[in-house]
């Protein structure tokens, strides 16, 4: 009761103050919807844990509410001046995933994390590519014209688009519910693994799709090649980046939390700066990707030397506000325009990958001899999808711009729908073992 | 790319600042002539590195990339404000605040007017700005003034001994209840309907001010009075810092004012745990954005010709004047006429409020007004000079202190 009135009350201030507007000062504009985001996040958060549903919920249902194609507090404009932030967060969010994989207990669990990492991505990729290619036109207008080589190269897309994952999502997850224990580190571990092999898997997709879809095509070996450099240029960084992290938090343990939120601004600032450098003095595709260095970064600093325990202490104190700010502009980024026009291809999409995830984790799990009371409930944790898989889909636009856009508005809103759907299905998971200490 | 850069560089310097600068003196030093060593004991090398940084030599922080960083600011001139209205908390004040509130203020507001009203007048004859442009740079020059910076009290005070330490709690006090004047009187600068283009009426503005105050006070007791862990309050915390700062910029108001109104309604409505906890974190980022202001302040900058540094000397004298004769007739039978007459030396530690209010002035009034300018160059001159003496006068004040018999 107290929060819906904190609810009006916030309401009303929103209202008034623009109603009255004679000019705001520069920067005040996202400041406050910064602001209103944070607590109408913390809100909403608590008003669907109410009902059983996990927080990161009601944050995108805040954002959605917000967002351009319902109340539109978060123009467009506006989402675009607290992209800086969105980037932060995921960085920072980024650098929390990597330093919640600890070698020492993740050992005894190599075997399980490498078989559902093969199992749910060759089932998930093979099974929705083959739906995608057996449907054909009748699941994507686009595909009307294409030849059946052409037909599976889009197939195959979409089946790798279908493998990535959110570890956003995960961490937020397993955080809410303050789960510890080996399912949980063992989702994470999946979850992040899967990132690392989407990117490979697409920058392979794509060569040979662009060599199948054009004319005159032949297949970009330098395009795969390009990607296995970023992705060790990625890793090595993030490790250097570990490193100073390390030796700066045992030499000076204090504010941490600025530490780290000034790292997350640096790595994300020089990864697309070297791109940009790179793209115009030697022309070369370079995109190092600023999840993969953070993640590189955490990893060290959590398993080398002795900072370890203080990253993930000031990490865990400050990821709150990180976490409401990043999934409420994540929903306010929901298409649902998208998603009314094609919702039934959407939904197709999601059903294919969410029977083959569950499918492919309860077999992989099987095959590994994981005999845990968790092993027939990895899959729903494995649901997620956000990040990576939209910048994936976004890739496809910029190669293959005559059908790209449409390729685009089905992935996203297939997406979204995970969005959505994995944290609740993630939760229900890690309550069902036993490992969420919060409810 | 800039921009981002130029937050992260932002970011280490305040990172380092807060580690680094505002260490404890002990009291030998500061015997001795301190000068630069004062500076940066107190931090004030952050201006200079900002101005380093800023559009005049590097570049850096470019006018551009400073309205990039506005939000930042934004949040605060909201950080400032709030723990400055959270420590306001009535019901807890034991009988040495409410003795030496009325004095402290009193103090102030004489510093205020000495100040204030000659400045009209200099601002109208050096600047020939208008009536209401002279109001806004005279009013905001009373309040930088009025206010005392802790830092040479810190520096200092702690290792007095004898008569001299009942004097230097007297003098933090005084510094501690002061700063009222300054964000009361900035707050009701921008009540002018010259800062919002000629529009409504100060009735209006001062009504929208502790208005919107309030209600995001209510909105914060209302969201703390469940149990929550630290990380939930610390995003309450911030969600409230940066709509309160976010709206106050939107309407042109002072973040500084709105979120002491704030500050203060949560410290009387709030339980205690939770109000402690608020404390604690607000407290924890205090030096890093103290330092982010100094840095900010200085990249904003833009050092005025000569006869704005004759204005900068002027202020120094009317602020040392009004401290002198504010303590003289503020502290009547509380303090020994013999140190009364001089006690004001003991109080112009000059930063902190002063520069968020410049800060504040130059957020809410942007486009190189020349009353901006002139005003960020007097109170940053004055900031400076200040600091380089007044650890060495807080010093001589509590050398021949003798507190006045109780009666």
């Amino acid at each position: 009761m107290r929060r819906l009135v904190a609810l009006a009350m916030l309401a009303a201030l929103f209202a008034v103050t623009t109603w009255i507007d004679t000019g705001p000062a520069p920067g005040a504009t996202p400041t406050f919807i910064a602001g209103l985001v944070l607590l109408l996040g913390h809100i909403a958060g608590h008003a669907i844990a109410a009902i059983g549903l996990p927080r990161i919920s009601g944050y995108l249902a805040a954002g959605l509410l917000l967002g351009p194609d319902l109340l539109g507090v978060i123009s467009t404009p506006v989402a675009g001046q607290l992209h800086f932030l969105n980037e932060l967060a995921v960085a920072f969010i980024a650098l929390a995933a990597g330093a919640e994989l600890h070698v020492a207990q993740l050992r005894a669990r190599l075997g399980l994390i490498g078989w559902l990492v093969v199992s749910t991505t060759l089932v998930t990729c093979l099974s929705v590519g083959l739906i995608v290619f057996v449907a054909g036109p009748a699941l994507l207008p686009f595909a009307a014209g294409l030849t059946t080589v052409q037909m599976a190269a889009v197939a195959a897309l979409i089946g790798v688009v279908a493998v990535a994952r959110s570890p956003s999502s995960a961490l937020a997850v397993i955080r809410e519910c303050d789960a510890h224990g080996p399912f949980s580190e063992t989702v994470l571990g999946v979850t992040v693994a899967i990132d690392v092999v989407t990117i490979v898997l697409f920058a392979i997709a794509l060569s040979t799709c662009q060599a199948l879809l054009s004319p005159n095509g032949a297949l970009d070996l330098g395009f795969a090649l390009m990607v296995l450099v970023e992705i060790a240029a990625g890793i090595v960084s993030g490790a250097a980046i570990g490193m100073i992290l390390s030796f700066y938090i045992r030499r000076w343990p204090d504010n941490i939390a600025l530490l780290l939120l000034g790292t997350a601004l640096v790595v994300t600032e020089i990864a697309h700066g070297t791109a940009r450098y790179v793209q115009d003095t030697h022309e070369l595709p370079l995109h190092l990707e600023p999840l993969l260095i953070c993640v590189a970064a955490g990893f060290v600093v959590r398993n080398v030397g002795s900072s370890g325990a203080a990253f993930s202490e000031a990490v865990e104190r400050v990821s709150l506000p990180v976490f409401v700010l990043f999934f409420t502009l994540a929903g306010a980024s929901l298409d649902l325009q998208a998603l009314r026009r094609t919702w039934v291809a959407a939904l197709t999409l999601v059903a294919a990958r969410s029977s083959s995830i569950l499918a492919a984790s309860w077999a992989g799990a099987a095959i590994a001899g994981d005999q845990s009371s968790g092993r027939r409930l990895f899959g729903f944790t494995f649901l997620t999808q956000a990040g990576i898989s939209v910048g994936l889909a976004l890739e496809v636009v910029r190669r293959f711009p005559e059908w790209g856009e449409e390729f685009a508005t089905i992935v996203v809103a297939a997406i979204s729908v995970n969005q959505v759907v994995g944290p609740v299905a993630m939760k229900y998971a890690l309550q069902r073992v036993g490992e969420a200490k919060r409810t | 790319m800039k921009l981002v850069l130029a937050a992260a560089l932002v970011t280490a310097l305040a990172l380092a600042g807060s580690r680094f600068s505002f260490l404890h003196l002990p009291l030998a030093g500061v015997r001795g002539s301190l000068w630069v060593r004062n500076i940066l004991l107190t931090g004030t090398e952050f201006i200079f590195i900002g101005l380093l940084l800023g559009s005049p030599f590097l570049g850096i922080l470019d006018d551009m990339t400073l309205v990039g960083l506005a939000p930042i600011l934004g949040m605060g001139l909201s950080w400032i404000g709030l723990l400055f209205g959270i420590q306001w908390q009535v019901r807890r004040w034991d009988g040495v605040v409410r003795s030496g509130l009325l004095p402290a203020l009193v103090q102030a507001g004489v510093v205020a007017v000495i100040i204030t009203v000659p400045f009209y007048f200099l601002l109208r004859w050096s600047l020939d700005l208008s009536h209401a442009w002279c109001l806004v740079g005279a009013l905001t020059l009373g309040a930088a003034g009025s206010d005392t910076a802790q830092s040479a009290l810190a520096l200092v005070g702690r290792s007095a001994r004898g008569e001299g330490r009942a004097l230097a709690r007297l003098l933090r006090l005084v510094a501690d209840l002061d700063g009222l004047v300054a964000v009361v009187v900035f707050g009701a600068v921008c009540w002018l309907p010259v800062l919002h283009g000629d529009t409504g009426s100060v009735g209006l503005w001062a009504a929208l001010s502790v208005g919107l105050g309030v209600v995001m006070g209510l909105v914060v007791v209302a969201l703390t009075s469940y149990q929550l862990a630290e990380e939930e309050l610390l995003l309450v915390l911030l969600g409230t810092v940066f709509s309160g700062g976010g709206l106050a910029l939107y309407l042109s108001l002072s973040p500084l004012f709105v979120n002491a109104v704030t500050g203060a309604v949560v410290a009387n409505l709030s339980q205690e745990r939770v109000l402690r906890s608020l404390q604690s974190l607000l407290v924890r980022g205090d030096r890093s954005v103290y330092v982010l202001f100094l840095l900010l302040a200085g990249a904003q900058w833009h050092p005025s010709g000569w006869s704005v540094l004759l204005l900068a000397g002027a202020y120094l004298m009317l602020r040392t004047t009004g401290k002198l004769a504010g303590n003289w007739l503020a502290f009547r039978g509380v303090v020994a006429p013999a140190v009364r007459g001089h006690m004001g030396l003991g109080l112009l530690s000059h930063g902190g409020l002063a520069i968020a209010v410049v800060v504040n002035l130059q957020q809410i009034h942007d486009g190189g007004s020349p009353v901006v300018d002139a005003v960020t160059t007097i109170v940053l001159v004055g900031v400076i000079v200040s600091e380089l003496f007044s650890p060495a006068l807080v010093w001589r004040v509590l050398g021949g202190a003798r507190p006045m018999p109780s009666s």
